[in-house]
C-alpha cells in the first residue's frame, strides 16, 4: 500500500464529510478558501465539493504563483530569451503561459534558445558547462521554491559565475491573503493554509489572520483526507466563535518551519515595495527582489530589462474568479475562447488553475480517481 | 543533477506546491543521493538542512530538500 493510501480511503474520506454535514449550522454559510493551487487542484479531481453540504462554499485562492504572473513579467522575461546568445531556462510549467507575444514555446519554435529545467540548479550546471554563454533561470513561485533559488544563487557566488542570471518573480502568500482580507467586497471566513510553503515559514506568520481579522486558518496536506479534515476544523472553530491557527499537516510542518531556510531567503533576498499580481493589482511588499550583494546574478540589473506593465486580455475575466467572485465556468470564455489546449486566461494555463482544473475534471464524481 | 520531474501527469511542483518526502541514502557534500517512494533514485542538494544523516527523511522541492520530512513515511 503506497503511503498516500490511507490519506484516499473511502471510508475514511466518508466519516469526516458526514462528521462536517452534522457539525454545519444550517442557518449559516460558510466561505472558506483554499489558498493553494495544490489544494485546489485536489478539490476538483477528487470531487471534494460533491462531498460538501450546500452551505458550504469553497473559494479558489490565488495560490498557483503562475496564474498570478502578470503578462507583462512574462513579456521581460521572453525579451531576455531573444538575444541570440542567451539561454532561456524555465520550468515546466512556464512553457505554455501565454505573454503578449506568445508562450515561451513559441519563442523556442521561432529559435530561441529556451530550455526546461526540473530545478534552478539544473540552470546552474548548464551556466557551467556553457561559460560563453549568459544562461539565465525564470524564478518564479511562493515560499516553498524560493529556498531552491536562494541555494542556486548562494552555489552561484560560491563558484564565482560570472554568466549566471536568475529572474526574480518570487511572491509571497500572506501579502496576498492580508490584500484579499481588505477588499470591500470580499466575504471569506477562513482559510485552507498552504502546507508545503508552511513547511518553510511555519504556522507562526499566519497569526495575522486570526489576530488581526478574526478568521480562522488551518494548516492543511494535499490529500482529499487532509482537507476534508482542515475543513472539518474550520467549522468547529467558526461553529465555536474561535479564530486561530491551527495545524492539520503535523506530519510535514512544524510551527517555526525550516529556519536554515528562511535565513538562506533571507540572505539573498529582500522584499519589493510592490508588485503586480494578475487580476489582482499591486499588492504591497508581495514579492521579492535579488539584494545588492547578489547584484551581478540579477537578471533585472544585469540584462537590462525591467518590468512593464500589459493589460490582461480584456475578455478573460481571471481576476474575478482568482478573487472568488467568479466560479470559473461563470467567466464569458470558459471553454469557449479559453480551453486548456489554447489558454487565454492564465487559470487555464497551469493544472493548478482553478479554471484548468474545472475543465479538466468537470465530470469527477468522489473516489472515482487516485 | 536533479534530473527527475516532480511534476506528474495531474500536476506541476511549482504550482501544486508540491514536495516529496525521499529517504537520504549516500551524502557527498551539500548534495545527496535520495530515494523516493517508488524506489527510484536522485541528487538533491541538502545544504537548508542542517546535521543530516542518511536513513534520515526530508521533504524535496525542485531538486532542494526544505524541511525534515517528520512524521511523513
Amino acid at each position: 500500500m503506497r503511503y498516500v493510501d490511507e490519506f484516499r480511503d473511502a471510508a475514511r474520506i466518508k466519516a469526516v464529510a458526514e462528521e462536517i454535514h452534522r457539525s454545519v449550522d444550517p442557518g449559516e454559510t460558510y466561505r472558506i478558501m483554499e489558498v493553494c493551487g495544490g489544494h485546489t487542484h485536489t478539490i476538483f479531481r477528487f470531487g471534494l465539493s460533491q462531498l460538501l453540504p450546500e452551505n458550504i462554499e469553497l473559494i479558489h485562492g490565488p495560490g498557483c504563483p503562475v496564474c498570478v504572473l502578470p503578462m507583462g513579467r512574462m513579456d521581460v522575461g521572453l525579451a531576455m530569451a531573444e538575444r541570440d546568445d542567451l539561454i532561456f531556462t524555465a520550468f515546466g510549467d512556464m512553457m505554455r503561459v501565454p505573454g503578449s507575444k506568445g508562450s515561451p514555446l513559441q519563442s523556442k519554435a521561432r529559435g530561441a534558445d529556451i530550455r526546461m529545467v526540473y530545478s534552478p540548479l539544473d540552470a546552474l550546471k548548464i551556466a557551467q558547462e556553457n561559460p560563453d554563454r549568459p544562461v539565465m533561470f525564470f524564478a518564479i513561485g511562493f515560499e516553498t521554491t524560493t529556498p531552491s533559488t536562494a541555494v542556486t544563487l548562494l552555489r552561484a557566488r560560491e563558484l564565482g559565475l560570472t554568466n549566471f542570471y536568475v529572474y526574480c518573480n518570487h511572491i509571497l502568500v500572506n501579502p496576498a491573503i492580508r490584500a484579499l482580507l481588505e477588499m470591500d467586497d470580499m466575504r471569506l471566513d477562513g482559510f485552507i493554509g498552504p502546507g508545503h510553503v508552511s513547511t518553510v515559514i511555519g504556522c507562526e506568520p499566519y497569526r495575522f489572520i486570526a489576530d488581526e481579522f478574526d478568521r480562522p486558518i488551518v494548516v492543511s496536506g494535499f490529500e482529499p483526507l487532509d482537507i476534508l479534515q482542515s475543513i472539518a476544523m474550520l467549522v468547529r472553530q467558526l461553529n465555536e466563535g474561535r479564530s486561530e491557527v491551527e495545524n492539520q499537516y503535523t506530519r510535514a510542518v512544524s510551527w517555526n518551519g525550516n529556519p536554515s531556510a528562511i535565513a538562506a531567503m533571507d540572505l539573498v533576498f529582500e522584499t519589493r515595495d510592490a508588485f503586480e499580481w494578475r487580476g489582482m493589482g499591486d499588492i504591497p511588499k508581495s514579492a521579492l527582489a535579488i539584494r545588492e550583494e547578489f547584484a551581478a546574478f540579477d537578471a533585472e540589473r544585469q540584462l537590462g530589462v525591467h518590468g512593464q506593465t500589459f493589460p490582461d486580455p480584456i475578455e478573460a475575466q481571471c481576476g474575478e474568479v482568482l478573487k472568488g467572485a467568479l466560479k470559473p465556468t461563470e467567466c464569458k470564455l470558459f471553454g469557449k475562447g479559453c480551453t486548456p489546449e489554447k489558454p487565454v486566461g492564465a487559470l487555464m494555463v497551469s493544472s493548478e488553475g482553478a479554471c484548468a482544473a474545472q475543465y479538466k475534471y468537470a465530470d469527477v464524481t468522489i473516489g472515482t480517481t487516485g | 543533477m536533479n534530473g527527475r520531474c516532480t511534476s506528474d501527469e495531474h500536476s506541476c511542483a511549482t504550482c501544486s506546491d508540491r514536495a516529496d518526502a525521499v529517504r537520504i541514502v549516500a551524502l557527498d557534500g551539500a548534495d545527496a543521493s535520495v530515494e523516493f517512494e517508488d524506489g527510484s533514485r536522485s541528487t538533491v542538494a541538502v545544504d537548508l538542512i542542517p546535521g543530516i544523516r542518511v536513513g534520515d527523511r526530508v521533504l524535496v522541492h525542485q531538486g532542494v530538500a526544505i524541511a525534515p520530512a517528520m512524521g511523513v513515511r
